[in-house]
């Protein structure tokens, strides 16, 4: 297993965009990266109230220099045809108390997200892009005819800025529908650079 | 969801119909006054179904895809069974492939009742949703289960005469329309993602679910078999009626169509469900959108489209002579199965399954060609004067035999894919072509049916195909490590 101690950058791109983003990123020295099927929760509240607002994403997780990262992002930004955001995250070590942006990320049993995105839109935040994901069953979950069950997860991911991130979290958690036992986690990372993938915005 | 993205998935499946229509028109066929409303129809059923899809996505998908592990996490098998049960009927219920089937039946046939082909319909479905659960919970093999089930359909389709087996497999191939679908693939997935099983579990259920219609309509046939005896007579009463008296109409028989199914989901989200309130409130609105594309889709269908489509059939037939209609049939079938929504799911879906040795475009073409032999063998049929029956024992009996030389994937995603290629254009458009055709519901109905087949033993074929040519890798391989 090889442990890395470089940055991770994750980048939201529009659906079908990722492979574009994995070219650019590779001609500038990136090894590779993972690309996850994801849901965009949509920023304008009108579109969302209506459950409508929401888009298909490809999220890019990639492990990597911090000045390279950098520039992938402006070699994107410079192509200019791909829409989506990009989050340059510090390695372990760093010390960055002062860091900017901040990234949310609440891992939940299915179904939880359109509150949580709702609450934490209405405490300022503009956007967020949900996982389908699977819990690894704990041993003292039960069997059922012989079979184990897996619970059905989703991963929401949030990013705001430093001020604004004691609101949202509190807004998370005073919903109601969460105060059960076990029915999810969150934390908090700093984010060392932040940046939209066009130019344009 | 995605109202943009949906809405241009639609239009490349109707927009293909319009044209050939069109060409048609100003060629063989002038439809004269009945242009015009096709022409609107098809906007609307192009404004329907998106709105429609968009609404499932956010509506029934989570609903669908919630039950599917709350059932399993319940660990009670009479729990599962009963509330698979209840969903399976009430989704099809509402189902609109299956009111624009009833309701054509009934108009050729009125001495059927519409509202009781339905439920019938519906009640099949329900029955055979079970069957579909407990094979994935307990694992059985796909193979027996379905060559178990389809030997019980020869023996009481044989029974029943080919007019009644006709429709009792149009009623198949419509209840695997865009609503269950989506609901039935959920409800499988659900299930077997919590339960772990092999992958070829989470295939299958849809396939095994659409059994259970033809076996209903052949009971419902040979309980009244005085009834349907009566000589079809072609109504034609539908042509005066104008937008607005089709639209009422719709709205209301939809309106009963989906409320048992809105209060099933009632119920549930407030026993096993519970939805937290904001999730809770989108799929409300997604259920809204869901009926009122719909309501949109079935008024444009009636309006327009199927009066357009048996025009056509009229025309041509009358006209042009038995050669170029069964042509132009061929053509349409090719089309309508490329420009189907559903089948580009499925054709991705295989592409995935063989990690990209098989094409999405290989199997476009093998179903196109499929369809589009389906869509002519049923017009041929009805000049020919040739038994249904035999349509019915010659192509499933080749699917279920080839079961057994192809790789039981290929066969749990052929029998799924069944009803994906009999979606919303063929019960609207192409049933109402071939009854034009054939001038009586005798001949005309079973299209749907034998579109439904047809992927079957293409999407098998390619199965085969598959296996070959890993055995031939194989064999490469071991003769490279032998010559070593």
């Amino acid at each position: 297993m090889l442990l890395l101690q470089n940055n991770a950058m994750i980048a939201v791109v529009a659906n079908g965009q990722a492979k574009r983003f994995m070219d650019i990123a590779r001609a500038e020295g990136s090894g590779g990266g993972t690309v996850v099927p994801a849901r965009g929760t949509a920023a304008k509240s009108f579109l969302s109230f209506f459950g409508l607002g929401d888009k298909s994403k490809e999220l890019i997780f990639m492990v990597i220099d911090g000045d390279k990262a950098g520039r992938i992002v402006d070699a994107v930004r410079k192509e200019g045809r791909i829409q989506g955001v990009a989050a340059i995250m510090g390695a372990a070590k760093e010390n960055s108390m002062s860091a900017k942006w901040k990234m949310i990320t609440v891992i939940v049993n299915s179904g939880y997200t359109d509150d949580i995105m709702d609450a934490a839109r209405k405490a300022g935040a503009t956007g967020g892009t949900v996982m389908h994901a699977r819990g690894t069953a704990s041993p003292e979950d039960a069997t059922f005819l012989g079979v184990t069950i897996v619970p059905d997860k989703e991963m929401l991911m949030i990013l705001c800025s430093g001020e604004q991130l004691d609101a949202i979290v509190n807004a998370i958690q005073s919903l109601e529908c969460l105060q059960e036992p076990k029915i999810g986690i969150m934390y908090i990372q700093d984010v060392t650079d932040f940046r939209n993938l066009d130019p344009r915005k | 969801m995605d109202f943009v993205s949906k809405l241009k998935e639609t239009l490349i499946s109707v927009l293909p119909i319009m044209a050939i229509v069109l060409i048609l028109n100003f060629t063989i066929a002038p439809l004269g006054e009945r242009l015009v409303p096709f022409i609107i129809s098809g906007f609307l059923l192009v404004i329907g179904l998106s709105l429609f899809l968009a609404g499932t996505d956010i509506g029934m998908a989570p609903v669908g895809e919630k039950l599917g592990s709350v059932l399993t996490n319940k660990r009670n098998v009479w729990f599962m069974l009963a509330i698979g049960f209840i969903i399976g009927f009430g989704v099809t219920l509402a189902e609109p492939d299956v009111t624009v089937l009833v309701n054509q039946v009934h108009s050729l046939n009125p001495a059927i009742s519409a509202s009781l082909l339905k439920v019938m319909i519906s009640l099949g479905l329900g029955i055979f949703v079970d069957i579909g659960l407990m094979k994935t919970v307990f694992g059985a093999p796909l193979k027996w289960v379905l060559l178990v089930a389809y030997l019980i359909v020869f023996v009481l389709v044989g029974m029943i005469g080919q007019s009644m087996a006709s429709i009792s497999f149009d009623a198949s191939g419509a209840t695997t329309g865009p609503l269950a679908v989506p609901f039935l693939l959920a409800l499988g997935i659900g299930v077997s993602a919590s339960t772990r099983h092999d992958k070829d579990g989470s295939f299958g259920l849809t396939g095994i679910s659409s059994v259970g219609p033809i076996l209903a309509v052949a009971i419902m046939a040979m309980a009244f078999a005085k009834g349907s005896g009566e000589a079809a007579q072609a109504a034609e009463a539908a042509a005066e009626s104008t937008f607005w008296t089709t639209l009422l109409h719709t709205l209301k028989n939809t309106a009963i169509g989906f409320a048992p199914l809105l209060a099933i989901i009632l119920v549930l989200q407030f026993t096993i469900l519970r939805f937290p309130k904001i999730k809770f409130r989108n799929i409300c609105f997604g259920i809204v959108f869901s009926f009122i594309g719909i309501v949109i889709f079935l008024s444009g269908a009636e309006f327009g489209f199927v009066g357009a489509g048996r025009q056509l059939g009229i025309l041509i037939s009358g006209n042009s002579g038995p050669v170029v209609t069964v042509l132009v049939a061929l053509v349409f079938g090719g089309i309508v199965v490329i420009a189907e929504p559903a089948v580009w799911v499925l054709t991705k879906q295989v592409e995935q399954v063989t990690a990209g040795r098989i094409k999405r475009r290989l199997v476009m073409v093998f179903l196109a060609i499929g369809v589009a032999i389906a869509v002519g063998l049923a017009i041929l049929r009805s000049y020919l004067n040739i038994n249904y029956l035999w349509f019915i024992f010659l192509g499933v009996g080749l699917s279920l035999g080839m079961m057994f030389i192809c790789p039981p994937l290929f066969s749990g995603i052929a029998f799924d894919s069944g009803g994906v290629a009999s979606g919303p254009m063929s019960t609207t458009f192409l049933l109402s072509f071939a009854l034009g055709v054939s001038g009586s519901a005798d001949m005309g109905f079973g299209l749907v049916g034998l579109v439904a087949i047809s992927p079957l033993i293409a999407i098998q074929i390619l199965g085969v195909i598959f296996r070959l040519k890993e055995q031939r890798n194989k064999k490469e391989v071991a003769d490279a490590a032998s010559a070593e």
